[in-house]
């Protein structure tokens, strides 16, 4: 069962392209600061947990359950959260449709990443179990921060540019296709002040 | 093939628990905080006690604290420059607009221009404003437009006007018969100033009548609603001239809202006027059965 995870493997980064792959199911709706925060803060909650799940089930999943079986716990958690949020706030629930419960593929993507976690034998790893869930928070929440500034103008409802700015600065990035724009923007962005600072 | 059988079994085990989990959470989260804010939006396009819903999630009818019609609220639409608008508006007796809300999650209009159509700035404007005759300026009305999005602006007004239209009709006649008997826009009148037959549906309504009986001192006249289950629906005094303080305690809401629920008791220090006002409320219901039990 051990072998291959030794204890000494490093707490690093998620890779960006595994976060960017986790996020693709919501990008659409993220759209402002609040929808991108209440994606991402349910997202990463779901991930966490479904981790810590199959981690204290582990001894009893049969071969080749551990993905089906964090499937079903993200979904389950997921569609809790769904519940919770359409007696908190109806409107913020239409709002995310059926995006929030598709962030259930968000979390069967992201388990990759804390797969080894969940089988290593050395004891839990609580940071490297959460590490991948605090980045795809990060993301969704700074991508709905970004469109909501530069498509619609406002933060958090606030006019940005002053009360008698009218239209969007970036209409585009407002729409549904925005958000992949934004983070290629952002993904390009990254690369070139990282060539930079290499050289 | 064991191994395979035992996947199949955990998996399906573990889906069990978690259909369980969902449904129990399901069963404490819903409704009640659904319902309180879906109250609350209808609260702030026309404040009103009470709001019985005549199409489901689509027409309510409102009514204050002493059961009196006060108006429409209603969700309509309309078609919008990008996809529906989702408005949510009151209307009330005399037909003026009492308050408009446009849920923005919901809103597809493009952000800064259409998007505005959901913001304060533009549905105050239609606040007081007849419903009938919801008109762009541009289209010799007198409701400005969102500048450079007249058509978010033209669909959001021509939405209310037809919604109003539609629906003006479950408008009620606002005086005592539709504050004993809620719900009511339509009365047959059987006995001329005494007993009318009410519909509401297929399968309730109801009749009112007007009845008078002596009290302490002078005669107390009243009107009373009463289902098609001899459940009675609402009473109210009409006139009366008894002791101030002590006889006129019956009209009190709270000892006439007692009717609904069981035969109230008398009012203590009152007995010579309540009891017989509660006799005589339950005898006419008596002499009217055949009218409400058919």
């Amino acid at each position: 069962m051990n072998q291959g995870y030794p204890a000494s493997i490093p707490a690093r980064w998620t890779p960006f392209w595994l976060v960017v792959l986790g996020a693709s199911p919501v990008i659409a709706v993220a759209t402002d600061l609040i929808q991108g925060a209440v994606l991402g803060a349910s997202g990463a909650v779901v991930l966490i947990l479904a981790g810590l799940v199959t981690r204290l089930a582990r001894r009893s999943l049969p071969t080749g359950a551990l993905v089906p079986f964090v499937m079903i716990t993200a979904v389950v958690l997921i569609s809790i959260i769904g519940v919770l949020i359409q007696a908190l706030d109806p409107d913020l629930r239409r709002g995310l449709g059926i995006y929030l419960p598709l962030q259930a593929v968000s979390c069967l993507v992201m388990a990759l990443a804390v797969e080894p976690e969940i089988k290593n034998e050395n004891g839990p790893r609580i940071r490297v179990l959460v590490f991948p869930a605090v980045q795809y928070a990060a993301l969704v929440c700074a991508l709905g921060l970004v469109r909501e500034a530069f498509g619609h103008g406002t933060i958090l409802g606030w006019p940005l540019f002053g009360a008698g700015f009218q239209g969007s600065p970036v209409l585009f990035l407002s729409q549904a296709p925005g958000g992949f724009m934004a983070l290629g923007l952002g993904a390009g962005l990254y690369r070139l002040v990282r060539q930079r600072h290499r050289a | 093939m064991m191994n395979t059988l035992k996947t199949v079994l955990f998996l399906s085990a573990a889906a069990m628990v978690g259909g369980v989990l969902i449904m129990v959470v399901a069963t404490y989260a819903d409704s009640p905080a659904v319902e309180a804010a879906a109250l609350g939006e209808r609260k702030a396009v026309l404040p009103a006690a009470d709001y019985l819903p005549v199409i489901p999630d689509t027409l309510w009818q409102a009514f204050d604290s002493a059961r009196c019609f006060r108006g429409l609220v209603f969700r309509v639409s309309p078609k919008g420059y990008k996809g529906a608008i989702p408005i949510l508006a009151g209307v009330d007796t005399a037909g003026l607009v009492t308050g408009v809300v446009i849920n923005p999650v919901m809103l597809h209009e493009t952000p800064g221009l259409g998007g505005k159509v959901a913001t304060r700035i533009f549905l105050d404007r239609l606040i007081g404003k007849p419903a009938a005759e919801l008109k762009l300026v541009k289209d010799g009305g007198t409701i400005d437009a969102i500048s450079g999005a007249t058509i978010s602006s033209r669909a959001v007004v021509a939405g209310i006007r037809a919604g109003f239209e539609r629906f003006v009709a479950r408008m009620i006649r606002c005086d005592e018969r539709s504050a004993v008997m809620p719900g009511t826009w339509n009365m047959t009148e059987l006995i001329p100033d005494t007993l009318w037959l009410c519909h509401l549906g297929p399968d309730t309504g109801g009749i009112v009548f007007k009845g008078f009986t002596m009290g302490y001192l002078d005669t107390i006249t009243f009107m009373a609603g009463v289902d098609r289950q001899g459940w009675i629906t609402g009473v109210t005094v009409l006139s009366s001239h008894e002791t101030e303080g002590i006889g006129e305690l019956i009209r009190e809401q709270e000892f006439l809202d007692r009717f609904r629920d069981t035969i109230p008791d008398a009012i203590s220090g009152a007995t010579m006027t309540s009891r017989p006002f509660i006799k005589a409320v339950y005898s006419y219901r008596e002499r009217f059965r055949t009218y409400w039990s058919r």
